[in-house]
């Protein structure tokens, strides 16, 4: 942290401090790294980002403040927001807290908003495309209430003087850089023309210059570190020998409970096998980082696909980002995982033992540079492919998968990429013990 | 180590939640059956609806009888007015018939780590053979994502989308008869695009493609058997074909800004040519060949302007490149009309020279505007010499000359 500050000028922040556990509790594992760096970006005189999700009784709020997280983009309750917003937090207001926290803010006599910005969070490509970006987040400010010159420095100057950067841009003054937005209305945000770096970038929303073009280097374009291509043994979950049937230890999206859950699962030929008909399915997590391609698996259940010899995977993986791949088939996912490592990152569908949609993101293996257009088709053409599948639990793509593999609070099991002490991958994330995936 | 455990355990259950958007989302299940009738279940969590955890716990003390509730009656109203039902054009909305509250104790309302959910059932009348969608609107407070799913009770059609509020749900079509209204409106819709795409080629060409119309001036005076206009004319067309084609798939990419100056250049060079009796040198085949392909490139930012819609893009790309063919072959008729007649004239010769200077002076004033509108200006089709943004550019162009050199790159 402190040579990042130090070494750019672009690092002005600490993001997303998430797990509150470990910052209010000093005896909760991982306390002491999360403090030290709190401690590196204080001491270069950088902000420190809240995450104040579901701390909403007034000693939550207190000690949320106290502790120095300088903001929170996570108020849901009006009430929240207006005691968080009290206790010199700076909101960042996602349009869905919008019509309830601003009228409150009003009605309590809030006139000076420079506390405040609109953000966003998680927000999918098709809604960016339909409904608008920052543009969006202002007209729904508007429409709750706030006066349109505070709706727009919501979203600039407020947010430039939050991470300390009001001298280089947010405002039009001199010295400063600026993007500027000519609008027809300003209360409705209708845009008319866009300048960017002094050039017109658009007409209302019609975009006129070619993509910005960033030499990004390898280092960020290559990140999908497998070492090797990954073969359906990889995937296979062979039992001890003479064994007729076996424990397995059973996971499923966003399972807390203390312990794993277990079933007695039959031997084929000395393997044990997915069986999507009765929801139990196939998880894995690749390593894309140590050129190992090592491969954890185990069995889940409620999520997967049920058309036969099929499997979803993708780079996306909250918040470690090594390929997670869920199946019934370890062909399919096998083609799932290299499709996902050939693209350089993204995500794969494998339907049938073919791939039937993808989606290409291999800046980071998390984000790519090409047009919005072009994206948001791919991201709709795997929602339509997913649909001609039959999938165990909520039916369509399992998107929330994405998101299924935190190892942070709340979580205790999870099915990690293998380590030197662990080569099965599942662990309790809050003590460290392990366990095998059969037995 | 085990105490610690435990007291950590405890505490976990105490503090927040990384990930609550997730576990509270919205999840939405709409089935319609055959007769037109939509069932819709929604599990939500109230709590913002109702303002506080102790308000949340007293509603659902209420129980299913809370749908009658006099003190909730607004509250429902608005949930039934933020539901909508998009269809033909319409709008409408479904009724509230049931609701199922959570019974659980006012802890796991106040706890963070809870989420209660409320249980709906809405209905509502709709044409099973068309089109629909549903759109939930800020109206009311639905936590997000909200995960929409709609499916027939009749064949084994499914549509599921997360989407946020005042977002379009995903567009749930039946496959209840090829014939029915449902395809004929798809296809109504194809047409519309391909027609719009062909329009669209007609007017890049006239009236704005004026420089493209230029040059085919120019070729049209450098050539004189109707043999030789023809081929040439011919070969110019497949060239921009081919690179209208190659960069609508953006396969190869250009700045539009120099192929524009490139392109007014090629007007100063065939006119050029066409006075000092070169003609043929530079209206040589493959010279044509190469303005065309340069000419193509010309028409890609329009194509990428129109987001072709990725189904049907290369139906859309061929109807746009007819459209851009009409274009020149109506430019072409009044041309061949124009010319044909003077050519007859004595004063042809002259006229001809006198014509083509003309067309030098054109490409040259182009081609200076264009290197100059690079300055300060993206749009292909703007106008760039008027305008107060014009000064404003000059006055930027002095401070450039002391600024950094980061201003003229998006990096």
């Amino acid at each position: 942290m402190d040579a990042f500050l130090k070494s750019d000028l672009r690092v002005v922040a600490l993001g997303e401090v998430m797990d509150w556990p470990a910052v209010s509790n000093p005896g909760a594992p991982g306390s002491q790294r999360i403090w030290e760096m709190i401690q590196a970006t204080w001491a270069n005189r950088g902000v420190v980002e809240g995450h104040g999700s579901g701390l909403f009784g007034v000693d939550q709020i207190n000690a949320f403040a106290a502790s120095g997280l300088e903001s929170d983009h996570e108020v849901r309750l009006a009430q929240e927001g207006l005691e968080k917003l009290r206790r010199g937090v700076f909101l960042e207001v996602r349009t869905a807290a919008s019509p309830l926290l601003f009228p409150l803010l009003i009605k309590e006599g809030i006139t000076d908003f420079s506390q405040v910005s609109v953000t966003t969070d998680d927000r999918d490509v098709a809604a960016t495309v339909e409904l608008g970006a920052m543009d969006y987040n202002i007209k729904i400010a508007i429409e709750s209430g706030v006066p349109v010159i505070d709706a727009y420095r919501m979203g600039s100057y407020n947010t430039a003087r939050h991470f300390n950067i009001d001298h280089l841009v947010g405002a039009i003054a001199p010295g400063r850089y600026a993007d500027v937005v000519l609008l027809d209305n300003p209360e409705t945000v209708s845009i008319k023309q866009v300048y960017a770096n002094g050039k017109l970038a658009s007409k209302g929303d019609e975009y006129l210059l070619p993509i910005a073009k960033v030499d990004y280097p390898d280092a960020i374009r290559n990140t999908m570190k497998l070492g090797r291509v990954i073969e359906a043994k990889d995937f296979t979950v062979i039992a001890p020998e003479g064994r007729t049937e076996v424990d397995v230890a059973l996971l499923e999206p966003f399972y807390f409970k203390p312990d794993f859950m277990t079933r007695k699962m039959p031997v084929t030929n000395g393997i044990v096998l997915p069986d999507a008909s009765s929801g139990i399915t196939k998880v894995a997590v690749v390593d894309r980082y140590h050129n190992t391609g090592a491969v954890s698996k185990m069995f889940w259940r409620g999520v997967g696909p049920m058309t036969p010899n099929s499997a979803l995977a993708s780079s996306q993986m909250h918040d470690i980002h090594n390929i997670w791949a869920v199946g019934n088939d370890d062909a399919a996912m096998a083609l799932a995982v290299n499709t996902v490592a050939d693209m350089g990152g993204g995500w794969a569908l494998v339907s049938e033992g073919k791939v039937v949609a993808r989606i290409d993101l291999n800046i980071a293996g998390l984000m790519t540079d090409r047009p919005v257009e072009e994206v948001a088709a791919e991201v709709e053409a795997m929602f339509e492919a997913a649909d001609e599948m039959q999938w165990v639990g909520a039916p369509g793509l399992p998107e929330r998968m994405r998101f299924a593999f935190l190892t942070a609070s709340p979580w205790r099991w999870q099915l990690v990429a293998p380590y030197e002490s662990n080569p099965g991958g599942l662990v309790d994330v809050t003590s460290g013990e392990t366990h095998p995936i059969i037995w | 180590v085990p105490i610690k455990s435990f007291l950590f355990a405890l505490l976990l259950g105490l503090t927040s939640q990384a990930t609550a958007h997730l576990l509270n989302m919205t999840e939405v299940r709409a089935t319609i059956d055959e007769s037109g009738d939509m069932h819709i279940d929604v599990k939500l969590d109230m709590l913002r609806a109702n303002g506080t955890p102790e308000a949340y716990f007293e509603f659902a003390q209420t129980g299913s009888a809370a749908l009658q509730d006099e003190q909730y009656q607004a509250m429902w109203q608005k949930l039934q007015q933020a539901i909508e039902i998009h269809q033909s054009g319409n709008v409408f909305h479904p009724s509230l018939v049931n609701i199922t509250p959570p019974i659980e104790p006012l802890s796991a309302f106040q706890s963070s780590a809870a989420w209660p959910m409320t249980e709906l059932s809405l209905t509502a009348k709709v044409n099973p053979a068309l089109p629909m969608s549903m759109k939930f609107r800020s109206l009311f407070p639905f936590e997000e994502p909200i995960a929409i799913g709609m499916a027939n009770s009749f064949d084994d059609r499914q549509r599921n989308r997360w989407v946020i509020s005042n977002q379009s749900g995903p567009k749930f079509t039946s496959k209840l008869d090829p014939a029915a209204p449902a395809a004929a409106e798809e296809r109504e819709d194809q047409w519309g695009y391909l027609l719009s795409a062909l329009w669209q080629g007609v007017i890049h060409v006239l009236p704005l493609g004026y420089d493209h119309l230029l040059f085919l001036l120019c070729l049209y005076l450098a050539v004189n058997s109707w043999r030789e206009r023809i081929a040439t004319i011919t070969l110019f067309t497949i060239a921009h074909c081919i690179t209208l084609g190659i960069a609508a798939y953006r396969v190869i990419e250009l700045s539009i800004a120099w192929v524009e100056v490139a392109i007014a250049a090629s007007i100063l060079v065939v006119a050029l040519g066409n006075l000092i009796g070169n003609a043929r040198s530079f209206s040589h085949w493959s010279v044509v060949f190469a303005f065309g392909l340069l000419h193509g490139f010309g028409f890609a930012s329009a194509i990428r302007a129109l987001s072709l819609p990725a189904e049907s893009f290369l139906a859309s790309l061929l109807a746009f490149n007819v459209g851009v063919e009409i274009g020149q072959i109506a430019a072409l008729t009044v041309m061949v009309w124009g010319l044909a007649m003077w050519r007859r004239r004595a004063s042809f010769p002259r006229l001809s020279t006198v014509a083509n200077n003309i067309l030098m002076f054109a490409g040259a004033l182009l081609l200076l505007m264009q290197l100059h509108g690079y300055q300060h200006d993206s749009d292909p089709n703007g106008f760039r010499f008027p305008d107060q943004e014009h000064n404003h550019a000059h006055e930027d162009m002095e401070i450039g000359k002391t600024a950094d050199p980061g201003r003229d790159s998006l990096d």
